[in-house]
């Protein structure tokens, strides 16, 4: 199931947070436990099996890790990682092996015929952030299965992220208030969420459709520029739509997740944005990969290579294909021009500095969107070499919701809004208004993607 | 307490809405059909194991929870009122021109298309029979002066000319290009403003351009202006897709032209129209009851003189051309593939000595996907 459909608004929120607000504390969690596995396995129950085994075996794993601490904890920890890596190895990245191995050798290895499950890369990440927590004496044992696989499964979070650690929620776990005001700021955080996506990310998109199917070789310079607009714009207003929506819902239930983008497109450095972008992720990426590596505090050599490391798997990451490695890697060298002076240079400089983060970001996009290489490169060049002309039509009908994305992720919106937040009955009209608009859109939707299933 | 409800009001109104949504999904009757889009909406789907096991519920559910939504048609306004006010002309994938004209906006041919176009040469290539074959241009290719600034899309004029082309190898075949008689009258109302349909005075021009190609004698519609009816308030597939308020409706044409027999799908009626259609939304269904796989026609006994047969394998672009063609052929045989499970190459054996046409507008026949019929 996703947010943005009639089905979870009008089925899902209504039937389960009437039964989860009505419980009694004590079954809140087998509720949402039992809520979340519904939500999940609404779409591929095959896959809900593989949840269940992933929430066992870290269980297990917990469970002799507390019990036998030193060598043989780490054993378990080693075994445990191996087996979160290896099934999101298997279930995600086992056919990008095999296509490559078989084509550099003769070797004609079948495809195995899976679909990736959704949210894998998501929960793996999560899990394995308890076992690791509680082996560095962070975080206690879980004892409690159902508390460990609510956790893992709670639908907010589940299949988008944000990317939740064991450690930030692990109290609200055990005992949690639900107060009005929570419910109250976690609706209208959800509204706002669900306006981003369905509002602006799915306007956007369509354009970047659009040129999708009128082929890249058939484009103008100005629409392979306004395509670049309309995926940053896209890309960001659905994912952080995401997220909002998943907080929001995290807040009423009862919990407190961690942001997960603020405003990355008014960075100044690629630095920067990816403190803003998507932080969960990068937050992880550091505390369970950079720092284990050694991070800085090994020389100069080791640095680089350690980041090397993390910016080539952070490309991975978000997909099985080179393109996304490619597209790891792009940050990974402005990362280290920014690091050997430009940075510097950028400090100084503000105008500049937003233009070269603004293409800088937007040319990633491109990297990411583009899955073929040859349509890549093809893409790239129309941006230079595609002639004038076709826009119009596209301006007309992309320009104000561009805008309006443009000005959004500016930060205006946001200062806006905290005046109209200061009166009561404004903020209920456009919440309301939002609210209804993207029912309108979602009844008569002709496109409303989930852009996170290659994660 | 006075502020407390204040500082809430917006949560209430949301969680209300939600509510609200909820039980009319509950309490609602489910409508049955759409009229607007001509189509039947999901319902409920029942809960069983096997459904459950086999993910269909889950799929069914969903397609009811959008097709039954309390209020859909109120929402669909709204979105479409939105798009206006960010200034868009499109929705759906139908754009807004000038003097009311709506248009379909197709920005690229698929391999589906590919494929139709082949099947259509393996068809040409397979017997000795001579064919005709018309391609029918959609409005946005002929009414360009009604076009918004910039409008995109494949370019019908060179796809159904590369077809052409194509063509031009088999001796048994014979094009019969409508574009240039449709462009000379391209300021008249030859196309629907919301629906894809040409309007019987397109397709009037289009039958004269066939009786030229096809050496038919051809009748003036000037003979038939004391059976012309006309009924106002047609709005088609086109505004269904657009929707929103200011757009002006249509008017349909048809000629009160009799015949000796009108067969359909099985079912023997007076008339080739049905006028009862002029009673609902879907006005156009009015021409030769709708479609169906097989409609046979009997020329009016009125001592004119006729050729004998014509096999006509067709759209529903063709509903309002054929009753034209009743003046040129004792018998007409009329194929919707679509509708059509017998065999093609038994029906041609059949009638040895009939003249073939394959008639199709432009869309249909990039999207289509039962061309492969013709050789069954």
């Amino acid at each position: 199931m996703i947010f943005s459909s009639l089905l979870f608004i009008f089925w899902f929120i209504p039937i389960f947070f009437t039964v989860y607000y009505l419980v009694p504390k004590k079954l809140k969690n087998p509720v949402l436990f039992a809520g979340s596995m519904i939500f999940y396995g609404w779409g591929e129950p095959k896959y809900l099996i593989l949840l269940a085994v992933s929430i066992l075996v870290n269980y297990l794993a917990g469970i002799l890790i507390g019990r036998f601490r030193e060598k043989a904890g780490r054993l378990i920890l080693a075994a445990a990682v191996v087996f979160d890596i290896g099934m999101l190895f298997f279930f995600k990245y086992i056919n990008f092996f095999i296509d490559n191995i078989n084509a550099v050798s003769n070797a004609g290895i079948g495809r195995v015929d899976i679909t990736l499950p959704l949210g894998i890369s998501f929960y793996t990440f999560q899990i394995m952030s308890y076992i690791i927590d509680l082996y560095r004496g962070r975080v206690p044992v879980e004892r409690s299965v159902i508390s460990l696989g609510t956790y893992l499964c709670m639908f907010p979070q589940l299949i988008a992220g944000p990317i939740v650690v064991y450690s930030d929620v692990s109290a609200a776990l055990a005992s949690r208030d639900i107060t009005i005001i929570n419910i109250r700021e976690g609706l209208e955080m959800f509204v706002l969420g669900l306006g981003s996506k369905v509002l602006i990310a799915n306007n956007a998109g369509e354009y970047w459709k659009e040129l999708e199917q009128t082929g890249y070789g058939n484009i103008t310079a100005p629409m392979a520029w306004l395509g670049m607009l309309a995926y940053t714009i896209q890309i960001y207003f659905d994912f952080n739509g995401y997220s909002m929506m998943a907080i929001g819902l995290g807040k009423m239930l009862g919990f407190e997740f961690p942001k997960n983008f603020d405003l990355p497109y008014i960075s100044r450095s690629m630095t920067e944005y990816w403190r803003r972008w998507h932080m969960t992720l990068s937050g992880w990426f550091r505390d369970y990969l950079y720092i284990p590596l050694g991070g800085n505090r090994k020389g100069r050599y080791r640095t680089v290579f350690n980041l090397f490391v993390v910016w080539f798997v952070t490309g991975f990451w978000h997909g099985a294909d080179w393109n996304f490695i490619l597209w790891g890697l792009y940050f990974f060298v402005l990362l280290m021009i920014e690091r050997a002076g430009f940075g510097g240079f950028l400090k100084k400089h503000r105008l500049l500095s937003h233009v070269y983060s603004l293409l800088a970001i937007g040319f990633g996009w491109m990297l990411f969107a583009i899955t073929d290489l040859k349509l890549l490169v093809l893409y790239l060049s129309r941006l230079f070499t595609g002639g004038f002309g076709g826009i119009l039509f596209y301006l007309r009908n992309y320009g104000v919701i561009l805008l309006a994305g443009c000005l959004l992720a500016s930060g205006l919106g946001h200062r806006v809004y905290d005046r109209i937040k200061r009166n009561n009955v404004l903020n209920a009209g456009l919440l309301t208004a939002v609210f209804l608009l993207c029912v309108a859109f979602l009844a008569d939707a002709s496109f409303n993607p989930f852009l996170y299933f290659r994660f | 307490m006075i502020r407390k409800v204040k500082d809430n009001i917006f949560a209430v109104i949301i969680a209300l809405l939600i509510f609200a949504g909820f039980a009319g999904y509950l309490f609602g009757n489910d409508g049955e059909f759409s009229e607007t889009e001509n189509r039947f909406l999901a319902k409920r789907p029942a809960l069983t194991l096997s459904s459950l096991s086999d993910g269909s519920f889950m799929e069914r559910f969903e397609l009811y929870t959008m097709e039954q939504l309390p209020f859909r048609d109120a929402f669909i306004n709204l979105k479409s009122f939105a798009g206006k006010m960010m200034l868009k002309n499109e929705n759906n994938g139908i754009v807004l021109g000038s003097d009311g004209y709506l248009f379909e906006k197709l920005i690229s041919t698929g391999e589906q298309f590919e494929k139709n176009k082949a099947q259509i040469y393996d068809f040409a290539g397979s017997g000795e029979r001579d064919i005709n074959i018309c391609i029918i241009p959609n409005s946005c290719e002929i009414k360009k002066d009604c076009l918004p600034a910039g409008f995109p899309g494949v370019s019908q004029r060179e796809e159904i000319e590369e077809f052409y082309n194509g063509l031009s190898a088999y001796d048994n075949v014979t094009v019969a290009d409508v574009g240039g008689i449709l462009n000379e009258h391209a300021d008249e109302y030859i196309y629907y403003r919301t629906d894809h349909h040409w309007t019987t005075l397109g397709a009037y021009y289009g039958y004269r351009r066939l009786c030229d190609v096809m050496g038919l004698e051809g009748l003036d519609a000037e003979k038939l202006e004391g059976q012309k009816r006309t009924r106002d308030g047609f709005y088609g597939t086109y505004y269904s897709k657009y929707r929103g308020g200011g757009i002006k409706p249509d008017t349909i044409t048809y000629y009160d032209i009799p015949v000796s027999r009108f067969e359909t799908g099985g079912t023997e009626y007076e008339s080739m129209y049905d006028e009862d259609k002029l009673e609902t939304y879907d006005k156009y269904a009015m021409f030769m009851h709708g479609n169906e796989g097989l409609s046979v026609i009997g020329a009016a006994d009125d001592g004119r003189v006729r050729r004998d047969e014509l096999i006509l394998f067709k759209d529903s672009y063709s509903n309002c051309l054929i009753p034209f063609l009743t003046y040129d052929y004792d018998s007409i045989i009329v194929v919707d593939l679509r509708y059509y499970g017998e065999s093609v190459s038994g029906l041609l054996k059949e009638h040895p000595s009939a003249d073939v046409l394959i008639m199709y507008n432009f869309m249909f026949f990039v999207e289509d996907n039962h061309f492969y019929r013709l050789s069954g």
